[in-house]
């Protein structure tokens, strides 16, 4: 009970803080972050299959490959405790979900959204359990040499055939086509939709090109749909011509803004209403959509004439949003809610009284991104110069960082001190990518705990470089986005580096709005960014430091990371394709660019209704069609 | 009386044109960009989304076209949600209003029996306790009041039948809207229970009161036909900003209580630089507000014969 009271003060602090700073919040920075779905820790990569030239009809057959997806699902470790029995509701769970603003696939750029749209559409293929890429859509394809003779470059797609579209009453009106798909890849093109995401319809033959010209483009050749390289062959069939060799172009079809949109019925609604409530979308997943409340809870039904839907038993999945953590456990505990993400403090509660907190790896790194320009450029007109432009004053201040610290204070979970850069990416001989960068560099490229000496040596180097005397000379801001979380964070690393290397850092606080537009316009000294994936390849994290990427806010320019990072996208080895990426690795720990501090671990409780198969990682933010319920 | 009318509404409809017209030009002086997130598309995407939603255009075109989608009643397609900013409003309001509603019934019957009942007995136990909730209803903030009451009232109390009571959160059945609606309407009863107190203690003293006893007029006709209806004449002038209060408050209390209300649209538009949601929803609330005291002005007239409604 007293624990109780304690976390209710502490709920209420917590009420207060966040009316002070206008719903600042205390989630980790990037929590909302747009678009990425995460990586695994799955064995293999999940490209083999139907990779390579000739007839590449996937290894497992389907039925028999979800039987065993369904037994190798979560077991809930809570079950039978007693302790938390989740909601009434026969058949149905309750689960969180944070962003839903936006259903349209085509649209779609928050990792939570993509979760729902897993639900409601099958792209071409999916991942398992294991985050290995399995048939979802299509039951086979395979893969030919264009007319230059370059291998894996024309793939043709074969659909399971009986896919049906079910409206929001879950009734069937009509046959999913391979049309269908390549209708939502056009609109992803579509300049009027504005998507975010359409660079993943823009890997087919001319498809960019098509973009620039509709989007009016200075200089860009015209370029009809015509010409793009991909066509429904007939109903079942779909073929495409990519661009450029694209070794992880499976990881990449799996991304949820690919879902099919059954163009009759999108002309039908027309595209300003299409995907704006339940019933202006056909569905054609394992669920189907009943109700929405704006940014408050979604509600899916079980499909029945889904092509796997004699291995679903679950029959309802309200996806709830919560903007208060300490209503979201009083829902839990009052029997509300089936699944929450939890606080470090909820954590720490929860472990106390003996029930199990699940984690996962999503793949977000967190890292400080500097900028190191010492003045404007050309790319940059309106930088300012940082004391950061400094190589070695970043490995000092990297050096003096406590990273178990920073977690323990801060955030007080299993996140875990960042070893690399890229997280959550499978390796080709190891589950992890990260794994792979470790074994190769002799150990973590950033330290757990402070090193003082190292901190210092570099910092005697920083002064030099810098024409300084003393170290209080050095001016640096901490540039921080509102939220205590954010604020405590930045007064952890500043304390840390005024303890070792004897100068404070300013803090300066901001919306997130003006943060973002300092970031990009690189009038900021250090500020707090994080990264999470895309799809399941290297590439989604490390091309982010090209020198042309319109995400890389540091104004750090490497030719030869450039030139490294280009050479993977031709080079056909695996082994030797992950080489280059552990090298780029190797840059950014030299160059210090960034500086990584933490890996993102999401803690979550599941209540005792969910029995098994509800599955949470990387790149699945939420698959929840095979999960069994007790009883 | 109709000159009266049409002047205050000439009034409103001023306003509410500076209001938009200010608000406008505010929110585009923010810093930040609206379509710049955690990532930043590419230029030609960027260029696309302004092109969509008209940003494109000189910030003077964007005003007028906006000002003339204003009075066709069309707010624009919010950025966040790439919906009808109307669509939006309406369902959200319509459970912002709800709540907002059930708060105020609360609010105004058991505050003016409070208030009426503490000052027939003045000194007894009933004022002491209508004072105890007057003090608890102002100086307790509605998110700590709705904090505890989700605690105690709904969770713990749940746990101690063994069965749901109260729901500690959402929106949809009667067991949700029980404590929202009570934490939302406190602070208002408070005011309304002190109001009606004060005033009643007045009337109860004026000659006329004594009048109609002297007529030898029964106990229960002189309080319910003279005295309380002379004395909620300041109770209904305070209904007006109180009525706009408990609609456009409900903001800390959604957030709570977890109920899809406007308020937190309000708030967070202004977070996520959602131009088109918040203009529509600063006109809908100026709107509300103004329509509110209007309302209030013209009732004075029907309550109280003696105002005279002049232009």
């Amino acid at each position: 009970m007293k624990k109780r009271i304690f976390a209710l003060c502490l709920a209420l602090v917590m009420i207060l803080s966040l009316a002070a700073c206008g719903g600042g919040g205390t989630t980790q920075p990037g929590t909302e972050q747009p678009g990425t779905t995460g990586t695994g820790t799955g064995t293999g990569t999940g490209t083999g299959t139907g990779t390579g030239t000739g007839t590449g009809t996937p290894a497992a057959a389907s039925a028999s490959a979800d039987a065993a997806l369904a037994n190798s699902l979560f077991v809930n470790p809570n079950v039978g405790k007693g302790m938390y029995s989740g909601t009434a509701e026969p058949g149905a769970i309750t689960v969180e979900c944070s962003t839903m603003s936006v259903m349209n696939t085509i649209k779609m750029t928050y990792n939570t959204e993509l979760s729902i749209a897993r639900h409601g559409w099958d792209t071409l293929v999916k991942l398992d359990a294991e985050n290995n890429i399995v048939p979802a859509a299509a039951e086979s394809w395979e893969s030919a040499p264009n007319a230059a003779g370059e291998v894996d470059m024309v793939w043709t797609f074969h659909l399971r055939p009986g896919m049906k579209w079910v409206d929001s009453t879950g009734a069937v009106v009509g046959d999913v086509k391979a049309s269908d798909y390549v209708f939502a890849w056009k609109e992803l093109l579509n300049p009027d939709n504005a998507a975010e995401y359409y660079a993943f319809a823009a890997i087919f033959k001319n498809a960019q090109a098509y973009y620039d010209y509709k989007s009016g483009k200075e200089g860009a050749a015209a370029v009809e749909w015509e010409d793009v390289g991909v066509k429904a062959l007939d109903d079942l069939t779909i073929q495409f011509e990519l661009e450029t060799y694209l070794p992880y172009l499976l990881q990449y079809l799996k991304f949820e803004v690919l879902s099919p949109v059954c163009e009759e019925f999108y002309n039908k609604v027309g595209a300003d209403a299409y995907g704006t409530a339940p019933d202006k979308m056909l569905y054609s997943g394992s669920f189907y959509m009943t109700e929405w409340v704006t940014d408050n809870v979604i509600t899916m039904k079980r499909n029945p004439a889904w092509w796997d839907a004699d291995s679903v038993t679950l029959q309802t999945i309200h996806f709830a949003k919560y903007s208060d953590a300490n209503t979201k456990y009083n829902a839990f505990a009052g029997g509300e809610i089936d699944i929450i993400d939890i606080t470090g403090e909820q954590r720490a509660m929860f472990t106390g009284e003996g029930f199990d907190v699940i984690s996962y790896v999503g793949g977000y790194s967190y890292y400080f991104q500097i900028n190191t320009l010492d003045g404007p450029n050309a790319d940059h007109p309106d930088a300012t110069k940082s004391d950061m432009s400094s190589k070695s004053l970043r490995k000092a201040i990297s050096y003096a960082l406590d990273r178990r610290q920073i977690i323990d204070t801060v955030f007080k979970n299993d996140n875990q001190p960042a070893q690399c850069f890229t997280l959550g990416i499978s390796g080709v001989n190891t589950t992890e990518f990260a794994d792979a960068v470790v074994a190769a560099c002799g150990g973590s490229l950033y330290p757990e705990h402070a090193d003082a000496a190292k901190a210092k040596e570099y910092l005697a180097q920083a002064l030099t470089e810098l024409g300084y005397t003393d170290a209080s000379q050095i001016n640096v801001t901490l540039m921080t986005s509102e939220g205590s979380q954010n604020e405590l964070l930045s007064q952890v690393v500043q304390e840390q580096i005024r303890q070792t290397l004897g100068f404070e850092p300013k803090i300066e606080v901001l919306t997130i709005t003006e943060a973002r537009a300092r970031r990009n316009k690189l009038t900021y000294d250090m500020f707090m960014g994080g990264w999470g994936p895309d799809y399941n390849d290297p590439m989604t994290d490390l091309d982010l430091w090209m020198s042309g990427n319109g995400n890389n806010h540091t104004g750090y320019a490497n030719p030869a990371y450039d030139a490294l990072i280009e050479s993977t996208k031709t080079e056909t080895d695996p082994v030797a394709r992950e080489k280059l990426f552990i090298d780029a690795e190797k840059i950014i720990a030299e160059d210090q660019f960034i500086i990584p501090v933490y890996w993102r671990h999401e803690d979550y409780v599941a209540s005792e209704k969910i029995a098994s198969g509800a599955v949470r990682r990387s790149f699945q933010g939420y698959f929840l069609a095979y999960t069994t319920l007790q009883g | 009386m109709l000159r009266y009318v049409l002047k205050r509404i000439g009034y409103a409809v001023l306003t509410l044109f500076f209001l938009i017209t200010i608000v406008f030009f505010m929110m585009r002086a923010l810093p930040g960009d609206p379509f710049i997130g955690d990532k930043t598309p590419s230029p030609t995407t960027m260029a696309n989304m302004r092109a969509k939603y008209g940003l494109d255009k000189p910030v003077t075109v964007q005003y007028l076209m906006y000002l003339g989608n204003v009075l066709r009643g069309d707010l624009g397609t919010s950025l966040t949600y790439e919906r009808p900013v109307v669509d939006i409003v309406k369902s959200a309001f319509a459970v912002s209003a709800d709540l907002g509603i059930r708060a105020l019934i609360f609010a105004v019957i058991i505050g003016v029996l409070l208030g009426a009942v503490a000052a027939i007995k003045r000194g007894g136990p009933m004022d002491t306790f209508s004072m105890v909730v007057a003090m608890i209803g102002v100086s307790v903030p509605s998110f700590i009041l709705g904090a505890l009451l989700q605690y105690f009232l709904a969770l713990k109390l749940n746990q101690a039948v063994g069965h749901q009571v109260l729901a500690v959160q959402g929106w949809g059945n009667f067991k949700q809207t029980v404590l929202p609606a009570f934490a939302l309407g406190l602070g208002s009863l408070a005011t309304v229970s002190r109001l009606m107190r004060t005033s009643m203690l007045d009337v109860l003293n004026q000659d006329y009161i004594k009048t109609a006893r002297a007529k030898g007029l029964s106990r229960q006709k002189i309080l319910w036909r003279h005295a309380v209806r002379n004395a909620i004449m300041p109770v209904v002038t305070i209904m007006g900003p109180t009525t706009a209060a408990v609609l456009t408050g409900t903001f800390v209390i959604e957030s709570i209580f977890n109920i899809p209300g406007l308020g937190k649209y309000f708030s967070m538009s202004v977070k996520d630089l959602d131009f088109t949601m918040i203009g529509g929803t600063t006109i809908f609330y100026g709107a509300l507000l103004i329509v509110c005291t209007l309302i209030v002005d013209l009732l004075y007239g029907f309550i109280d014969p003696r105002v005279k409604l002049e232009g």
